[in-house]
């Protein structure tokens, strides 16, 4: 201090010069700056091979530059990030969104209508049923890119094992193969419960029929408590009670205990899941993680509550949309468009991401070929995708405007349940409750169904 | 400042005598800038990121996003809400379970974790130890591990199927302990906090130790005290300050809780949506998207934390007086 007055411009150059680095620091940089008029556009998903269809998309479009990212897609990680990112003025230009996040997505304003961008010359190419979940109001969200319709992937080596010939053609016949496997060990699952794993219970309730969310006139319907759902939540119940499926939280779908647990199938050492109820899509997943079983595997329909039927649910299923607040919504929707109707495109879709595709023409290339991994039950392998073709959608299943919040309710529940000891049933009512008053207090309309 | 001046006047530096008395005017005219321009990148830096956060928080807390009726499938308005963020967080029971916990979790897990502190520190400044700085590295290095690290890391030995120590128990024919159940799981994090900031507190109570005057020693021993006599008369004492500084960190560390409970949450069924505060606040903000909400319960977090520490600060000032 003593000292300063000798040099005050050096001092007073120091300080403001660390002064002005810090602001600089703090304002950092931003955008990489568009060249000679390329439109730069960011696209998001959580498939691994993006980068190679951008690419392809690039070669074609000299005009348009597509930057794909790989975001992680584990339970509240990829829309949260995406909410989050649009509400931030950060977000991509066009994203992958699951169908059953497209009314949440819709209830923020966040997606760009595309009808004024020709999606209507392409709809005769897509499954009008994918399409249909891409329609609200007049409007049109995204390009259907697969569905999830459910069916069973089972180890039919592990089932063999346990002396059952044939899949479970009913639930009444799954409850009793998953006594008979467990009985091989007590290290032997026929499925984890994974109480976070809303979507796939979700399924299974859409299968059964039982319809959570429904519209009457200007009103929602919420049915999570109706005896339908009850019944489908007291079939689980019994089979956690009796320690016959793995409710360990390391163990749950898609956890590294569950991973290693589908591939346990080639050793029996270690905790064993012998098949996932899964959707289409869920094919590369059992190909991904039990890689030390291969032809050992299987693909039936879902077990019916009728038997004879041929019912299923959907779990996931997405499509291209593009995000509103972009600032070239034309190219955007350019690019949503072509993704999902360029041969090129769809045929990184179908033999590298393992889509079960919504565009109807790439539909007939993925139904023509045998996988030989699935071979569990077919010498040479099944055809993965006519198992799911055959199966019929059970209609009239809704999603609601805030799905992130009935996921966070219903995961939390179960997990009060599992954790606890509770039954499943006995959350439905509070599950309910909590929907019908989020509802309410977005100022939105809801009534309970039951 | 005047002894400071005098000091400075008195030492021989004659150059700043001279310049001093060459140009009064000029330093003066300036004098009152220096200190502002010296703070002024903290205040920056400050004002940027702490502040103005703040300030923003609190703003958007009064706010929520609205629909008009109906079915809500079209964009929502941003309205204000005036306090009603607040109400309805003061109304959650989820909120006030998260404080639970991490009052339980603060009443047991500080003192245990201070007295290890306190007795490790001691053993360090004691003449007995040998490899003095080799012990003391060894506990302070899980401080230099990062936090979630240091969850992955036991996380590993609390997942039953990797876990080496539920091995150990299997291979004596002993039932494992469920490190991540409903009873259990508090601990187990509890364990990891503990693991992670021994180190740090030690340090922080060896360094006061290294500052007490030896002459006071040396005073106890010409006294006739032992070295637990001088541990519990001189030592303790000395340092309280630095105690006093390491529990407020505690404090406001636990009630803080996020990571530990985060990383675990995905092998633990036990940990919930609202089990501390501040995954309360995560879960409604980024897992419900409610920014606003999310907003308010921050703030409050804030708040309740500011409250305790001013509480502690002036309870414990206090005792130092009496």
């Amino acid at each position: 201090m003593q000292h300063a007055p000798h040099r005050p411009i050096f001092a007073i150059g120091t300080a403001l010069l660390l002064s002005l680095s810090f602001l600089l620091a703090a304002c950092g940089t931003s955008g990489g700056g568009s060249s000679s008029g390329v439109v730069n556009l960011t696209f998001w998903s959580f498939n691994q091979q993006i980068t190679e269809q951008a690419a392809a998309f690039n070669a074609t479009h000299p005009n348009i530059h597509v930057t794909a990212l790989k975001e992680p897609s584990g339970f509240g990680q990829y829309y949260p990030k995406v909410l989050a990112a649009i509400k931030a003025g950060d977000a991509p230009d066009v994203a992958l969104i699951e169908y059953q996040y497209v009314p949440t997505f819709v209830s923020r304003g966040a997606l760009v209508d595309l009808t004024p961008y020709g999606a209507n010359d392409v709809k005769s190419q897509f499954d009008p049923g994918a399409w249909s979940l891409e329609s609200i109001n007049g409007a049109f969200y995204g390009y259907p890119q697969d569905t999830g319709p459910e069916g069973l992937f089972y180890d039919a080596k592990t089932f063999a094992k346990a002396g059952i010939t044939s899949p479970p053609a009913t639930w009444a016949d799954y409850a009793t193969d998953a006594a008979k496997i467990h009985a091989l060990g007590k290290n032997y699952y026929i499925s984890a419960f994974s109480a976070t794993n809303t979507g796939w219970f979700q399924a299974l309730e859409w299968q059964a029929g039982a319809l959570w969310f429904s519209t009457s006139g200007n009103s929602w319907v919420v049915n999570v408590n109706s005896a339908k759902s009850q019944q489908v939540a007291a079939f689980w119940d019994n089979l956690i009670n009796k320690g016959l499926v793995d409710t360990t939280a390391a163990d749950g779908d898609f956890q590294p205990g569950w991973n290693a647990g589908l591939d346990n199938n080639a050793t029996g050492k270690g905790t064993v899941i012998a098949s996932w109820i899964s959707a289409v899509w869920g094919q590369g997943v059992v190909k991904g993680d039990a890689t030390h079983t291969t032809g050992q595997w299987a693909v039936a329909q879902e077990p019916q509550w009728t038997a004879g039927n041929h019912d299923a649910g959907a779990w996931g299923g997405s499509g291209i949309s593009v995000i509103a607040g972009t600032k070239h919504p034309k190219e955007a929707a350019e690019f949503a468009q072509w993704y999902l109707t360029d041969p090129a495109s769809l045929k990184i879709g179908v033999n590298e991401i393992g889509w079960y595709p919504s565009n109807l023409q790439a539909r007939q290339t993925a139904l023509s070929t045998p996988d030989p991994f699935f071979a569990g039950a077919t010498s040479g392998g099944q055809i993965v995708d006519q198992t799911f073709a055959n199966e019929n959608l059970v209609q009239g299943w809704a999603f609601p405007p805030d799905l992130d919040a009935v996921t966070n309710f219903q995961g939390n529940d179960f997990n009060t349940a599992i954790t606890n000891h509770l039954s499943l049933v006995g959350q439905l009512p509070n599950i309910q409750n909590q929907i019908i008053s989020d509802l309410t207090s977005l100022g939105i309309t809801a009534t309970a169904g039951s | 400042m005047a002894t400071q001046t005098e000091h400075v006047a008195a030492s021989p530096v004659p150059e700043a005598i001279t310049s001093r008395a060459a140009k009064p005017r000029r330093t003066l005219s300036l004098a009152w800038i220096w200190p502002y321009l010296f703070i002024l990148p903290f205040l920056l830096v400050f004002v940027t990121f702490f502040v103005a956060p703040f300030v923003y928080d609190i703003i958007q807390s009064f706010y929520a996003e609205k629909h008009a009726g109906g079915l809500g499938l079209s964009p929502p308005k941003v309205v204000w809400v005036g306090l009603d963020n607040y109400v309805q967080a003061l109304h959650d029971p989820g909120l006030w379970d998260g404080f639970w916990r991490v009052f339980v979790f603060g009443i047991v897990q500080i003192p245990v974790m201070m007295v290890l502190a306190l007795l490790i520190a001691l053993l360090m400044d004691s003449v007995v130890i040998r490899f003095r700085s080799f012990f003391r590295l060894a506990a302070f290095v899980p401080y230099a591990v990062p936090g979630v690290v240091a969850a992955i890391l036991w996380g590993f030995f609390y997942t039953p199927g990797i876990s080496p120590i539920s091995q150990a128990f299997r291979s004596a024919q002993l039932t494992p302990p469920d490190f991540l159940g409903p009873s259990t799981i508090l601990w187990s994090i509890a364990n990891i906090s503990t693991w992670v900031y021994l180190g740090y507190n030690m340090l922080i109570f060896f360094a006061a130790m290294q500052a007490i005057p030896q002459e006071l020693y040396e005073a106890a021993r010409i006294d006739g005290l032992t070295e637990v006599g001088i541990a519990r008369h001189i030592k303790i004492p000395m340092i309280f300050p630095a105690m006093r500084l390491g529990l407020l960190f505690s404090i406001i560390g636990s009630i803080q809780l996020f990571n530990e409970p985060r990383i675990l949450e995905n092998i633990s069924g036990a940990i919930n949506e609202h089990f501390t505060p501040n995954i309360f606040a995560y879960n409604i903000a980024y897992i419900q998207s409610n920014y606003y909400y999310g907003g308010a319960i921050a703030a409050l977090i804030g708040f309740i934390t500011f409250v305790f520490s001013f509480a502690f600060m002036t309870l414990t000032q206090g005792k130092k007086r009496g």
